[in-house]
């Protein structure tokens, strides 16, 4: 990483010698992943934002280097993430004029409409025309069948194109014959199965396939996929089943699933079936209907404690559910990394600057 | 521990703790000539290695999170403080190794990190000089001890640190916060110039809102870089672009040739020869091995913290102190104080929603003393200053905001929340002697040194400034146009402030004070406390400034003695 000074674009070398104060830098190293130029002064200061390869480094995140070999730490940095990488691949193809089908729509060949549409010739038209189609298709249906659909997805498959698809279909369906005929909530555990192996990921080790599939559910209803990546398809799941086996204190855990089991008892009371298998005008009254009892500040300490010795109503459920998700879906990489963007190395502090 | 460790010598001097006052103690007693040794009780910290400030979110286990269930296990005690963190835990004593004991109605909360460079590696870097305000106040209102210092001794050593350490600020020309050798100030933002200028023209020289004065560089500075405003200071920085041991006094030390280091050296005594009336030097445990240590030295420097220090002293008994060296006045481990904080108000500042900031400002605005400077307070004696800052919220805000959907989604993706303004009260905490740390009879730590038994409440001096501090950031908040304002108070145990202090004061007296004016033992003369156990009254002020202009101030003093040949 000991590139010169003097080798980088005037601007570049403008930014760092204002960031090092005097003239002339050279690179210096990579200390603790941060590459550090130093000053005739001896003084060491941060490359710029740009300059760092080792902070945007593909799949530096440690999402990323669970997936690899849980053995070699070598190996481990170099593991790429996938999603992020998916996400990049379907972005450069687009850029380049190519049509990439969203998953999620190649996922619901139950309807046959649609599914012919994406297994046959939707790659072959124009992008724009293409995503208006993707849109259309969204808004038309119901959230109902978004929900199975991301059960079946999740993590990746989202932006995978056909060809992607096809293959990693092919894979699982001599396994799984007739899944498309198996009705809505017994294909959780098949949409698992095909997704474990797909993405070559451990089985979920706290949530059951219906808790995951209420968990994915009502985080596409919060984060839907649009034309930004949705909070299934970043796999919000897969990181809370991972902080309520590992992380999350027991007590907290327990109020987690009680809590997806209180909105399970009032989608019975209301509609007569979990939220996963409400229609979508439904599901939209029952989770307006819990929002609006969301907290509006963290709990006090005293309040903290109070609220752990009440019994879990479904709006606790939700207000849980909702910060985990929330957290999920931005600190994930692909979040962070492509759409939320913020500078690790701002180089500078600006008060007050345009929006 | 490698064998190159020495487990005995003789040296000048012996400093005890790394931190913030232990590095100043090296530096000044190295370059002043003397051989010294530095024993710190934790591990070494290798930057490189151990600084996370980088690190994102997405890069650890739990995202920020936190393994919630390790920090039960092993940091009960510490996890309550913010700072410590999934990236910066590893920065705070494990409380399973570190017992101490309280009252089950008292409880007080020891934050402490055990590492070359102690809690300077995550302090809060905030730092404002003390006024004869302060150090009259106990003398005018006849509480507790007289200080046996003025404003006017120790200014020369603030400008000392000062000029070493680097410090940005804004000079005001306020006679309860003087100013000091200011590097440029740090902006304030939109939102924080709007307050700044509602309450110039509300309150005029009464209530100033001024940029935070903290240990940050704003230019280069002693070798250091600027500040890069990556944000998260407590979790290290690479730069060294804020102050602590590790980047600045530590190297300064060791550039003299005399310093020798020893990590992992668990201090647990002072040797004190009856005959010559002298400490001969320091009893330890290595950390790792648990071998006996022994040094010997001419002075010793105790910087291992207000408490520990405390602790050393009280474990180092003799049949002249029965109750802990230099312990003739009884005073040692009584009069412990932390700043009562956690009281204050929040709301949002409208308008301004075409405007942001860019970068991560690792500083707030300050309020200096406003209650008790001129008129008297009916309810309560001293005061607090206000500490907070504006900003608009990012997606953090979606975990408490009603909305869902492609619209609430898109909205925490691209749009930024109001203007929220947060100011809190950092309050002066009176001296009383039923606050105290005593030795726990039965309950040891990991090697085997007695632990400490804590007994501190606030008491209503306290509880009236917590009251007050709702009001009158309230009243801040009402004069910028705020119209949403909710006040606080988190009735926060003592502790959680982490500026605890007092346990070995500073006085004239012999019968009423451990120390002289020169942060020297009365009864054992070349044995100095310079950490936060030597004071005598609070302040309200973030403390660390004072204990290291103390602490160069007596090592100025130590080395004088020691060249005439006195101590």
């Amino acid at each position: 990483m000991n590139r010169p000074v003097e080798r980088l674009s005037a601007q570049r070398r403008q930014e760092v010698l204002r960031l090092c104060g005097r003239e002339p830098c050279r690179a210096q190293a990579e200390i603790g992943g941060t590459l550090l130029v130093r000053g005739d002064d001896g003084t060491l200061c941060v490359a710029p934002e740009d300059e760092q390869p080792a902070l945007y480094e593909e799949g530096s995140g440690y999402e990323a280097l669970r997936r690899g070999s849980q053995k070699s730490p070598a190996r481990l940095r170099k593991a790429p993430d996938q999603a992020a990488s998916v996400h990049r691949h379907v972005e450069r193809r687009r850029a380049a004029g190519a049509v990439v089908a969203d998953v999620r729509l190649a996922l619901d060949d139950q309807d046959a409409r649609v599914g012919r549409e994406v297994v046959g010739d939707r790659g072959a038209g124009e992008a724009a025309a293409d995503d208006a189609d993707v849109r259309g298709f969204h808004a038309g249906r119901s959230v109902a069948q978004d929900c199975m659909l991301q059960c079946v997805s999740s993590i990746g498959w989202a932006h995978m194109d056909r060809r992607e698809f096809l293959e990693a279909i092919a894979g699982v369906s001599t396994l799984v014959p007739g899944l498309a005929l198996l009705p809505a909530l017994s294909q959780e555990p098949w949409a698992r199965e095909l997704h474990a192996r797909a993405k070559g990921l451990p089985d979920l080790r706290t949530l059951n396939p219906h808790q995951d599939a209420t968990v994915s559910c009502i985080a596409e209803l919060l984060l839907p996929q649009t034309n930004t990546i949705g909070a299934a398809a970043v796999g919000v799941n897969r990181f809370i089943d991972l902080l309520a086996t590992e992380a999350m204190l027991e007590s907290q855990r327990d109020r987690f699933l009680k809590g997806l089991a209180a909105i399970d008892e009032r989608s019975q009371a209301l509609y007569g079936v979990p939220i996963t298998s409400a229609a979508g005008a439904q599901q939209q009254s029952l989770l307006r209907a819990l929002d609006a009892h969301l907290p509006r500040r963290n709990p006090t300490p005293a309040e903290a404690a109070a609220i752990e010795q009440a019994p879990v109503t479904a709006e606790d459920g939700f207000a849980i559910l909702k910060r985990l998700v929330v957290l999920a879906y931005f600190t994930s990489e692909s979040v962070a990394r492509n759409l939320i963007k913020a500078p690790v190395i701002p180089g500078r502090y600006d008060g007050c600057v345009p929006v | 521990m490698s064998p190159s460790e020495p487990s005995s010598g003789k040296f000048d001097a012996i400093v005890v703790g790394s931190g913030i006052t232990g590095g100043w103690a090296a530096k000044e007693l190295t370059e002043g000539g003397l051989k010294t040794l530095l024993l710190e009780a934790g591990p070494p910290i290798v930057p490189a290695r151990d600084y996370v400030e980088h690190v994102q979110a997405y890069s650890l286990p739990y995202r920020g999170y936190g393994d919630q269930r390790r920090l039960r296990a092993q940091q009960p005690i510490q996890s309550q403080t913010d700072d410590c963190d999934e990236w910066a835990s590893k920065f705070f004593v494990n409380d399973l190794e570190n017992p101490y004991s309280r009252d089950p109605d008292k409880p007080f909360t020891w934050i402490r990190g055990r590492h070359v460079g102690g809690r300077s590696i995550m302090w809060g870097r905030q730092v404002y000089r003390w006024s004869d305000l302060d150090f009259e106040a106990n003398a005018r209102e006849g509480i507790a001890v007289d200080w046996p210092i003025r404003y006017a001794d120790i200014a020369p050593w603030y400008s000392h640190v000062e000029r070493f350490i680097g410090v940005s600020g804004q000079a005001e020309g306020l006679a309860q916060l003087p100013d000091g050798e200011f590097l440029p100030p740090m902006q304030l933002n939109c939102a924080e110039l709007h307050v700044q200028a509602a309450m110039a023209a509300r309150w005029r020289r009464e209530r100033v809102l001024t940029i935070g004065r903290c240990a940050i560089l704003t230019r280069p500075h002693q070798g250091r870089a600027a500040c890069h405003y990556c944000g998260p200071c407590w979790r290290g920085c690479i730069t060294h672009s804020y102050f602590n041991s590790i980047g600045s006094t530590l190297p300064a030390a060791a550039a003299t040739g005399r310093l020798t280091l020893r990590p992992n050296s668990v201090v647990a005594q002072v040797i004190y020869d009856e005959h010559t009336d002298r400490a001969t030097g320091v009893l330890a445990v290595d950390a790792t091995t648990m071998q006996t240590l022994e040094f010997s030295a001419r002075v010793i420097f105790l910087c291992a913290s207000a408490m520990e220090s405390a602790r050393i002293l009280l474990n180092s008994t003799t049949s002249r102190f029965s109750t802990g060296l230099a312990n003739s006045s009884g005073e040692l481990g009584r009069n412990l104080m932390d700043h009562p904080f956690g009281a204050g108000a929040t709301g949002t500042i409208p308008g301004l929603r075409e405007r942001k900031t860019f970068g991560h400002r690792p500083n707030g605005i300050y309020v200096p003393r406003f209650r008790n400077v001129t008129a008297r307070h009916p309810k309560f004696v001293r005061g607090y200053g206000f500490q907070g800052g504006a900003s608009r919220n990012d997606w953090r805000r979606g975990m408490i905001t009603a909305g869902f959907g492609a619209e609430f989604k898109e909205a925490l993706l691209r749009e930024l929340g109001p203007w929220g303004f947060w100011i809190g009260g950092w309050g002066e905490c009176l001296p009383r002697s039923e606050n105290r740390v005593t030795l726990d009879p039965t309950l040891k730590d990991k090697w085997g040194i007695p632990a400490l038994h804590v007994q501190c409440t606030f008491g209503p001096n306290e509880r009236e400034l917590l009251k007050d501090m709702q009001i009158t950031a309230a009243e801040v908040l009402e004069a910028a146009g705020s119209t949403d304002i909710e006040t606080f108070n988190d009735e926060l145990s003592p502790g959680l402030c982490i500026h605890e202090m007092g346990t070995a004061r500073m006085g004239h007296d012999p019968k009423t004070s451990v120390l002289n004016r020169w942060n020297q033992c009365h009864d054992v003369p070349n044995v100095f406390v310079t950490d936060g156990a030597c004071m005598t009254s609070s302040g309200n002020q973030n403390p660390s400034i004072t204990y290291m202009a103390l602490t160069a101030r007596a090592c100025d003093y130590a080395l004088r003695q020691l060249r005439r040949g006195d101590l």
